[in-house]
């Protein structure tokens, strides 16, 4: 563009501003020095977003006599010194009032914590509305300042590893929407009081916070939408909820106690328990889960899960229908799974689509095959003895989706077995492996994926498409 | 469903004429229909005629769809429709395709040089058009994102205005790190 006119230098302020609110700190103020126009446009922006890896520069070439180890010690420390003077330098330059979102990422290590809780008291007397403090990775833990939980004005909050005690002070988060925690030591007590306080909660994400024994949640009146737990251990005492609103849930790791109300407007659900060791009674536990989704719209089950659940000896007795059940994903190899995956089939007769992602499978310690079942379910031909016409396959059976395609051969049973059956399908999208395969056997892998084209199929318009 | 035209005449007397849904896009245009001040055609003494066939191209789409307000009411203002949600799955999936179809033509609407970037964004800004002044605002500054100072002048022609003395001194206080922490 040689020769071009400068017209971005004349826009009006607000608009310099917009362009710039998105943007990292260390960008939006190095801007300061493009020309005079901009020497302060800048210090107007809304949201403030420091991250430490951009003041890293690893790449700096290492002189000769210091040890690699050393010296991305220096440079990390470094780094970190002049991220911290830039903060400061920064606040301090800076004009508005208002500040609508804050962005901390930083390495702590017990240093500067006075200038951390310097930099928050700022924030919040600017009123801000979404701050984010991500400390992961940490040589220590950040302990959240006394009188933190003072400030009423946020609307989405999201802390990692920092440390959270409880307060005498405590004020109801009368704004906050989005809580989100990660890796945090902070007790059951705080947390639930917290909840207890935040009355317009509509999203609620706990990861990696293993100090807590349990989670309740249990103002039918709280408007929370979407609830997300990841490796939370040991959680021993459950969860305890009753969100009427809910429409997400995500539960990843052990398989802890759940006591759900009921949560008829529930539309997708991912259930993924970490089990290895196949507990007395777990198979009655995961039906009983089944169950509180019943009106699941989308759900997405672990290879655990499909094992166990049709152990269950009264699990052909329990009214679970997944009457809205429009998309199931599952994690599996096709190998044990095939008595729970036959069991979702059954009871979901308005399933449209099937997405398997390939290589999920696990072995669970003390797990044998479902009582009952004539062929093994270890069995490759599993499969053959089934005649079972599902519901599904005759009306709505549309789309079945394999990631990871890895060419096994109790896989491709399964594939013949669907196309076989399924009287409606419209596209089977195989999405060969790339994980750990050589191209070589990429391409053989593609031979076989083409081979499916094949297949004797049910539906004539079936079309097999392959990526 | 037939709708009233109205007409728009551009900063060099060309006229333009657009529906009165599309119309509606704007803010300002929309101010103007329900104060009742409509007579005859409105005139944009701020838009040339460049641009504002690019920008009624952008009412046309997205007038009376209402897009913007229905993800404000999905994040909790329409407090009747949380207590019974009336949940149409089929909606669900046509609104899944729009968006898509919509991600798709916004990103061929996009492609132009930056010339028309500013006046799109100007015009935008007059006639309050939100939804265009993010897109235009999100293109600008995804050309200046992870860009140093020289690249972010070469992007836009920006001339530095500093003596050389201004500039290295300006160097040097970015890179000197004041120990003094006292702010407020």
């Amino acid at each position: 563009m040689e020769g071009g006119v400068d017209r971005i230098s004349n826009l009006p302020d607000d608009i310099l501003v917009k362009i710039m609110s998105p943007l990292p700190a260390k960008t939006i103020v190095s801007t300061s020095i493009l020309s005079k126009r901009w020497t302060h446009v800048w210090t107007e922006v809304t949201n403030l977003d420091f991250d430490e890896s951009f003041f890293i520069n690893i790449h700096r070439p290492k002189p000769e006599g210091v040890s690699t180890r050393i010296w991305l010690m220096m440079l990390k420390r470094n780094g970190r010194r002049r991220f911290v003077a830039f903060i400061h330098q920064t606040l301090l330059r800076y004009k508005r009032n208002q500040l609508s979102r804050f962005r901390l990422k930083y390495t702590y290590d017990g240093e500067h914590c006075f200038h951390i809780s310097q930099w928050i008291n700022f924030v919040f007397k600017r009123g801000v509305q979404e701050l984010e403090l991500d400390f992961i990775n940490s040589h220590r833990y950040y302990e959240i300042p006394i009188g933190f939980f003072n400030y009423e004005g946020m609307t989405i909050l999201k802390l990692s590893f920092c440390l959270l005690k409880q307060s005498n002070s405590f004020k109801i988060y009368s704004m906050l929407k989005s809580l989100h925690l990660n890796t945090m030591i902070l007790t059951s007590d705080l947390l639930n009081e917290v909840i207890k306080n935040c009355f317009l909660l509509e999203d609620l994400h706990l990861e990696k916070c293993h100090n807590l024994s349990n989670i309740r949640i249990l103002d039918p009146n709280l408007p929370l939408q979407s609830l997300s737990i990841r490796d939370c251990r040991i959680l021993e005492r459950g969860l305890i909820t009753n969100t009427p609103r809910l429409q997400f849930f995500e539960y990843f790791g052990r398989l802890i106690p759940f006591y759900m109300e009921l949560m008829p407007f529930v539309q997708h659900v991912e259930l993924d328990f970490e089990h290895e060791l196949v507990l007395v009674n777990a198979s009655e536990k995961l039906a009983k889960r089944l169950w509180y989704f019943n009106n699941t719209m989308e759900l997405t089950v672990c290879s655990f899960f499909l094992q166990v659940l049709p152990t269950y000896k009264k699990l052909q007795s329990l009214p679970i229908t997944l009457i809205f059940l429009k998309h199931l994903t599952i994690k599996a190899d096709l190998h044990r799974e095939l008595p729970g995956i036959e069991f979702l089939l059954k009871v979901s007769p308005n399933l449209e689509t099937l997405s398997i992602e390939m290589g999920k499978g696990r072995r669970n310690i003390g797990y044998s095959c479902p009582s009952g079942t004539q062929v093994s379910c270890f069995s490759q031909n599993y499969w053959e003895t089934k005649r079972a016409e599902f519901g599904c396959f005759a009306h709505n059976f549309k789309t079945m989706k394999i990631n990871d395609f890895r060419g096994w051969k109790n896989e491709l049973q399964f594939i013949q077995y669907v196309l076989k059956n399924a009287i409606v399908l419209e596209k089977l999208i195989i999405n060969i492996t790339r994980k750990g395969v050589s191209d070589e056997y990429h391409s053989t892998l593609l031979v076989t994926a083409q081979e499916i084209r094949d297949y004797p199929k049910a539906s004539l318009h079936a079309e097999v498409l392959i990526q | 469903m037939s709708s009233t035209k109205i007409f728009l005449k551009s900063s060099d007397d060309k006229t333009f004429e657009i529906d009165e849904t599309a119309a509606r896009a704007s803010e300002t245009l929309k101010n103007i229909i329900d104060g009742g001040c409509l007579d005859g055609v409105i005139p944009l003494p701020n838009v040339s005629s460049n641009i504002l066939p690019k920008v009624i191209e952008y009412c046309k789409k997205h007038g009376g769809d209402n897009g913007s307000s229905k993800k404000i009411a999905n994040g909790g203002v329409d407090k009747d429709k949380e207590i019974l949600p009336d949940y149409d799955e089929e909606e669900d999936k046509r609104e899944k395709v729009r968006v898509d179809e919509l991600k798709k033509w916004e990103e061929e609407y996009m492609d132009f040089d930056q010339q028309v970037l500013y006046d799109l964004m100007l015009a935008a800004n007059y006639l309050h058009i939100k939804g265009l002044l993010d897109l235009t605002v999100e293109k600008a500054a995804s050309m200046i994102r992870g860009r140093t100072p020289d690249q972010i002048r070469e992007n836009f022609n920006i001339n530095s205005d500093f003596t050389p003395e201004e500039e290295e001194e300006m160097i040097l206080i970015e890179d000197e790190w004041d120990d003094e922490w006292a702010f407020d």
